[in-house]
């Protein structure tokens, strides 16, 4: 133990002496360390624990898909749902969910509420129940016993100042009394971004709709049940169904999914799964720069090792003290490993708009997780030993009588250090142009995904959400008539659409064109649908590449037209004059519906910035399909749109004083919402690619400054001989650059290797994308010359007399 | 107490093989003095290389007090090193971060002596060399002569039956030199053998014995006779 002791003294004071390599490896490893206990940290919040429920990993969701389409799981309709409830002996309590967003009016400013509707079985379920009030009984699932809600805490606190008395009162949503019997934890939520849950009752008519799929639904896996042979059932019983109801379920199957990861998504795992990977990249790279650097220490105590050697010490004895020192190095590391982590994800968590946060389960929780904390502390000391065992191992290789001979005028490094030595850095040369690859087109893409945007200059547009609940506008007349009241009391830069760019969900409907072919059933052309007033494409600034806009005279009586987007063209009518041709909605040839005549063509926009491709759309006029859920839109082009917003609720006032608007805000806040997740992949793939800049620029600098230190006394003999001095910095920096070039070729093959397996994540640009690519080779080459130009420049400032004299 | 039987040390070249110690055979016996002495290049530093293990790659026979260094493991040999052998070199090479006291203290340590005894076997050896004042001082904060002092100290500290010195006065200027050879002659009184190589004739006439090499070969092998 005493002896244990004493290398730590002496590993200490040499450490503390050292402290250029001290900060340098230190610094290294807290980097790759942080970072990496950040983002697993991140991902176990998001990705492997996002929801605090018992027992989660039997918590499944079940739904349909569209087996030709893809896996991702889709609404079901309820009477998929209830020959799912009846039939499943794998699932236990499956419930129903579907969206219930609502107006909360009385006792204060009208207010938009996100919610759901469930099945009484709900809560049990998810194994939650309310520390205040209670879960749903059956026989709430019940028409008359259902006027009753459970809110979130949130909206306890929020809107009702925490009235302890709450479970007495009876709130009015969509202008109807519903009970509040209990209050739900925030951290036990679902779906994440709830904050009302009423029970979910269905009318004859509905239990009937086989075409109308709006349902989620989740159940537990009965013990012994597990998710395959579920899964297996799930996909048996919606057989049954497509034969059941051919005309609507033709292609659809079904499927069990863990309800973790349908909540994640498809995106936030690939998110997730890229960063780590990034930061996986980051920490070799910070130990391989550790591994240089102890090497070129290693290198540079030959002597003493050779001493040491001389007095008696084993090569055990010799590897234990510089494990002890890599060991310190790498707790140092460490240390600032969680000094890193805890900045980093607070940083994460600071830059993340509320309105997005409250969409990501797990979010709330986010903090340092100490089990990554103690995996990458490991991996972080693991590395750090490696590196100073591996460097001590070849460096007591060397001949210590020569050692001992040559210590009196510096000793140089072993040809295989010196190998070795080379190929770390080249290792690190290729690490960084991988993850600089990766960051230089991640945020080329992002820039590029915005640009577009940009002509609809969105800074100046206003949007705000209006829901006309059923209660109060029974009919379409009467929608016709709050739309129409609002248009008069605003100018012309406004406009109403059911969805706007970056913002709501867009349906979407099977269509038939006029004198086409009947198409197979399940393969029928499909087109999203928005309705838009007629000041749309003047307030968004999209532009009409053919015929014209939706204007005035499309009212409710005047003959049904549409305007689709080019992406409709190219895909259903790619040739020949689309103005005048006519289509029908609906997906029953059987029914008789109005025909749509195309009346313009107007240019594409982006909806979500993840689509791969615009998708078919028809603007049909708000006047002739109504709908209950709008997007206002108000440009200023003068100034902040924001103040547009008093005159809105003025006249809002003016047509129903109890009718909410909701998220207020410009549509540039929207898109960046929107945008979020990949301005977080942007900005934390530009963090670690700066990082890997920095990382491999030390550990070239290190390798040359040593080279230069080794070999002051050559480059002396040569200054004495005649070398010029740029024939001295020359033969420096070509043999620096030699190592980044080969570095730099390895690097740039594997990164547009990866890129292109990455490429269902990376927007906007190809792995091929030589502009991209050439830009950060460029200033990778930028950093390595200046890395190898101050030791080279250093090199030819030797005094050749100094030099000589110590020999 | 060593006995070398046809001891040789080669090195492959492109021009075919290179002899530094051609059959060497050499016996020397317990409380010698034994100066190694011969032009650049002769092979001296090798021979003490190998009589003090610090060199494995030979052939011949190595007996050391009886025991075959040349059919050893590397960590018997380490084991015989640690038992007989203390080294003194041309340039001290003291470690630079380390004091007096705990340079003297690194053998003992390899020697997996106690901390107590170590302490106690150190102040013996500062006060036998009259170096206690120094003991908290760095080695760039001596001069060299008290530098290889500390370096013979050093030597002796784990009460080594052989000592080897390689050029131990090369660095120094003539007194400091003759105090060093000095110390030697008293600590061979005292029954330790000493093994120097060294140029100076001056300091190889403080011993028994001297022995010339050249190319390789033994050349010479004489006894110095002391009036």
């Amino acid at each position: 133990m005493g002896r244990w002791f004493s290398d730590v003294r002496f590993a200490s004071r040499l450490l503390r002496k050292q402290t250029g390599f001290t900060v340098m490896a230190g610094l290294a490893l807290a980097l790759g360390i942080g970072a990496n206990t950040a983002l697993f940290s991140l991902a176990d919040a998001l990705l492997f624990r996002p929801m605090l429920f018992p027992d989660l990993d039997r918590i499944v969701a079940v739904g349909g898909v569209e087996s030709r389409v893809s896996n991702q799981l889709r609404e079901m309709s309820v009477p998929d749902y209830l020959a799912f409830r009846e039939q499943a002996r794998t699932i236990r309590d499956l419930s129903a969910i579907d969206g219930w967003d609502v107006n909360l009016t009385g006792g204060g400013e009208p207010e938009r509420v996100r919610g759901v509707k469930v099945s009484a079985a709900f809560f049990r379920t998810l194994g939650v129940s309310p520390p205040m009030g209670r879960a749903f009984l059956d026989e709430e699932e019940q028409a008359g016993r259902n006027r009753v809600v459970l809110i979130s805490n949130g909206l306890w606190q929020r809107r009702f100042g925490a009235d302890p008395g709450i479970l007495r009162k009876t709130i009015e949503l969509n202008g109807e009394a519903h009970q509040v019997i209990g209050v739900v934890p925030d951290d036990r939520k679902h779906p994440a971004w709830a904050e009302l849950w009423a029970p979910l009752v269905f009318s004859t008519a509905q239990r009937a709709a086989d075409g109308n799929f709006y349902l989620l639904a989740i159940g537990r896996l009965k013990a012994g049940a597990t998710l395959p042979e579920s899964s297996a059932e799930i996909a048996a019983i919606a057989e049954r169904m497509s034969t059941q109801y051919p005309a609507s379920h033709a292609g659809l199957g079904g499927r069990t999914g863990l309800l973790r990861e349908v909540v994640s998504g498809e995106e936030t795992p690939q998110f997730m799964y890229l960063l780590m990977g990034a930061t996986g990249f980051l920490l070799l790279l910070a130990c391989s720069n550790v591994a240089n650097l102890q090497f070129a220490r290693v290198s540079a105590r030959g002597k003493e090792m050779a001493v040491r050697s001389a007095m008696g010490a084993g090569r055990f004895r010799l590897l234990r003290l510089l494990l002890v020192e890599s060991v310190l190095v790498a707790l140092a590391g460490a240390a600032g490993g969680v000094l890193f982590a805890l900045w980093g994800v607070d940083l994460i968590k600071q830059g993340m708009p509320a309105a997005v946060e409250m969409r990501l389960p797990g979010w709330q929780r986010l903090g340092v997780d100490p089990r990554a904390l103690l995996f990458t502390l490991g991996i972080g000391l693991a590395a750090g030993m490696f590196a100073g065992i591996s460097s001590a191992w070849i460096g007591s290789r060397d001949d210590s009588q020569q050692l001992l001979k040559e210590a009196g005028r510096g000793a140089t490094a072993s040809g295989a250090t010196h190998r070795i030595r080379g190929a770390l850095v080249i290792v690190q040369i290729v690490l960084a142009i991988v993850l600089l690859a990766g960051a230089g087109l991640m945020i080329k893409g992002f820039r590029a995904l915005l640009e577009p945007a940009s002509g609809m200059a969105p800074a100046q547009l206003l949007t705000m959400g209006l829901h006309l609940p059923e209660s109060r506008y029974a009919d379409n007349a009467a929608l016709r008539t709050f739309t129409a009241g609002l248009e008069t009391r605003l100018d012309n830069a406004t406009a109403l659409a059911s969805s706007i760019p970056y913002g709501n969900s867009r349906s979407s409907s099977n269509f038939r064109m006029e004198h086409s072919a009947e198409p197979e059933p399940g393969n029928r052309p499909i087109t999203q649908q928005d309705s838009v007033s007629s000041g749309y494409f003047r307030a968004m600034r999209i532009p009409i590449l053919q015929g014209r806009a939706i204007e005035q005279r499309d009212g409710a009586d005047a003959g049904r037209v549409a305007v689709v987007n080019a992406a409709f063209l190219r895909r259903y009518l790619p040739e020949g004059n689309p103005l005048g041709k006519r289509f029908q909605i609906g997906n029953n040839p059987e029914v008789e519906a109005a025909w749509i005549t195309i009346v313009g063509v107007s240019a594409d926009v982006r909806h979500r910035w993840s689509d791969r491709t615009i998708r078919p759309l028809a603007y049909l006029p708000l006047a002739q399909s109504p709908r209950r859920s709008l997007t206002l839109v108000m440009r200023d082009a003068n100034g902040d749109p924001l103040r547009l917003a008093g005159k809105v609720r003025a006249a809002l006032r003016e047509i129903d004083p109890g009718q909410p608007v909701f998220e207020v805000k410009t549509f540039q806040r929207l898109i960046d919402e929107s945008v979020t997740p990949l301005r977080y992949m942007a900005s934390l793939m530009g963090v670690f690619g700066g990082i890997a800049l920095v990382l491999s620029t030390i550990g070239i600098y290190g390798v040359m400054a040593f080279t230069v230190s080794e070999r002051t006394h050559e480059i002396g003999i040569r200054m004495a001989l005649g070398a010029a001095r740029g024939e001295v910095v020359r033969q420096v920096v070509r043999r620096g650059l030699t190592l980044t070039g080969i570095g730099l070729v390895i690097g740039l093959a594997l990164a547009m290797a990866l890129t292109r397996l990455a490429s269902g994540i990376i927007y906007g640009v190809t792995p091929w994308d030589l502009g991209a690519l050439g830009a950060v080779s460029l200033l990778l080459l930028s950093a390595a010359g200046l890395a190898c130009y101050i030791p080279a420049r250093r090199a030819a400032r030797v005094d050749p007399m100094n030099a000589l004299r110590v020999e | 107490m060593i006995q070398l039987n046809g001891l040789e040390k080669s090195y492959d070249t492109a021009a075919g093989k290179f002899f530094v110690l051609r059959r060497v055979n050499l016996n020397i016996r317990q409380g010698e003095f034994v100066t190694i002495m011969g032009p650049s290049g002769a092979g001296k530093s090798t021979l003490l290389s190998i009589l003090g293990m610090l060199d494995a790659a030979w052939t011949g026979e190595y007996f050391l007090n009886g025991e075959p260094v040349h059919s050893l493991k590397p960590k018997h040999r380490m084991e015989l090193n640690k038992k007989y052998i203390g080294f003194v070199f041309q340039s001290y090479h003291l470690l630079d971060d380390l004091t007096v006291y705990e340079n003297l203290e690194v053998p003992l340590s390899y020697r997996n002596m106690r901390s107590s005894e170590r302490a106690s076997v150190v102040c013996d050896v500062l006060d036998r060399f009259n170096i206690v004042g120094k003991k908290d001082l760095f080695p760039s904060q001596l001069s060299g002569g008290q530098q290889q002092l500390v370096a013979v100290a050093r030597a002796v500290v784990a009460n080594p039956k052989i000592i080897l010195a390689d050029e131990p006065t090369g660095n120094l200027h003539s007194a400091q030199a003759k105090e060093i050879m000095a110390l030697f002659s008293k600590l061979n009184n005292e029954g330790t053998t000493i093994i120097q190589v060294t140029h100076s004739e001056a300091n190889a006439s403080v011993g028994h014995r001297t022995i010339f090499i050249r190319d390789g070969w033994i050349e010479k092998d004489e006894v110095i006779r002391h009036e």
